[in-house]
């Protein structure tokens, strides 16, 4: 409805012998007899299919830009950020990306062994030559975390190679097979 | 700052002058396109179909929102406001013409009821020569009559509106609007048949 708040509307709408006796008397206020309002009611009638055609009429688009550098003269700002969609949708992308990444990395190296907290081997394992002499050492002494290499075991008394402790992972740990002399090594400390 | 664009099309215009007077161009930016069409297509109108004289003063309109922000009282309807200042610009346009043009040049509003329009072979007539005589028939009313008619009917605002810029009583409007659908309904008598349609 266009025109709710007077009587242009019940003129649209109706022709004069449509009208009741009560809207005869609303309309009678501005329309003197029937023919004038045939009249007024086909003028509001192409009035209204003119002004319901859209116009081609459009601001040219310096309109626009002399009025935003109008704008940042009069306010003192540069203007104002505006993000495109494309702009959201690459940022989130990368950013979530990055948490991927960071994400994978803190669960690898959580869950990589380490040579100093891997479980001690047991004391038998690790007791390789034992003698009864007290020890003597005028060094200050290093833990050395020594872990068993898989291929080779641990040589014990009687000469047979054991198999390394279950559960203790050795790609990075120091072995006899790296390091042929480590034997000897552990004796000079010991 | 503002990461994401946030749509302002929630906003009223009385908030959204608000916040261009604070310094928000988007805002602004908003408010230039909810009106400057309608604003444009109005000034062509009432500014004898000059698309330059009409974008002109649409820059001039706007301009003005922006160097006196302060003049807009935020508790008015914003629209009646703009209307208003669009209404008084036509009127200083009229009064600057009619200080540059020779007076034979400037029509007189004819006598209500006076036929001005040539009898015309009504099966010619269409929309187009309907408009055209429409425009012609516009241009011959005072600048009062004129501006209410084309508020009303071309801008479909309500009678409180255009009292509201044309600084009178909605009885004043009432008046203004069917002593202009009489005179037009008049003049326009040769377009009868197609009235009628």
């Amino acid at each position: 409805m266009k025109y709710p708040d007077f009587v242009e509307q019940l003129i649209i709408e109706k022709e004069y012998t449509r009208l009741t006796p009560a809207e005869k008397q609303q309309v009678g206020e501005w329309v003197d007899n029937e023919a004038e309002y045939t009249a007024i009611r086909g003028l509001l009638l192409s009035i209204d299919d003119v002004a319901s055609t859209p116009t081609a009429l459009t601001p040219s688009p310096n309109i626009k830009a002399g009025l935003q550098q109008a704008f940042q003269k009069k306010h003192g700002k540069k203007p104002q950020l505006t993000y495109t969609r494309s702009w959201v949708v690459g940022t989130s992308v990368a950013a979530s990306l990055a948490l991927l990444v960071a994400t994978i990395w803190v669960f690898n190296r959580g869950g990589e062994p380490q040579v100093s907290k891997a479980e001690p081997p047991k004391t038998e394992n690790r007791e390789i030559i034992t003698d009864n002499r007290p020890r003597v050492s005028t060094k200050t002494e290093t833990p050395v975390d020594v872990t068993i290499d898989n291929q080779m075991g641990v040589q014990t008394d009687n000469g047979i190679p054991q198999p390394a402790p279950q559960g203790v992972d050795n790609t990075n740990s120091v072995t006899a097979a790296t390091y042929p002399d480590l034997n000897e090594l552990m004796i000079t400390v010991f | 700052m503002q990461f994401f664009k946030t749509s302002l099309k929630k906003y009223t215009d009385e908030q959204l002058m608000q916040k261009a007077a604070e310094g928000n161009s988007r805002a602004f930016e908003e408010l230039y396109e909810r009106y400057a069409a309608k604003l444009l297509s109005y000034f062509h109108r009432m500014l004898w179909k000059e698309k330059e004289l009409a974008e002109d003063n649409l820059h001039k309109l706007f301009l003005k929102i922006i160097e006196n922000p302060t003049q807009f009282d935020t508790t008015r309807n914003f629209k009646t406001w703009l209307y208003s200042a669009a209404h008084n610009i036509c009127k200083n346009e009229y009064r600057r013409m009619k200080n540059h043009l020779p007076d034979e040049t400037i029509a007189q509003q004819p006598a209500m009821g006076e036929p001005s329009l040539p009898p015309a072979q009504e099966n010619m007539l269409d929309n187009k020569q309907f408009l055209d005589a429409l425009d012609k028939q516009l241009d011959l009313l005072s600048d009062n009559h004129r501006q209410t008619f084309e508020l009303r009917y071309f801008e479909y605002l309500s009678l409180k509106e255009i009292a509201g810029i044309m600084q009178c009583s909605e009885g004043t409007v009432k008046s203004r609007l069917f002593y202009t659908l009489k005179t037009l309904a008049q003049n326009l008598k040769p377009f009868k048949n197609l009235l009628q349609q």
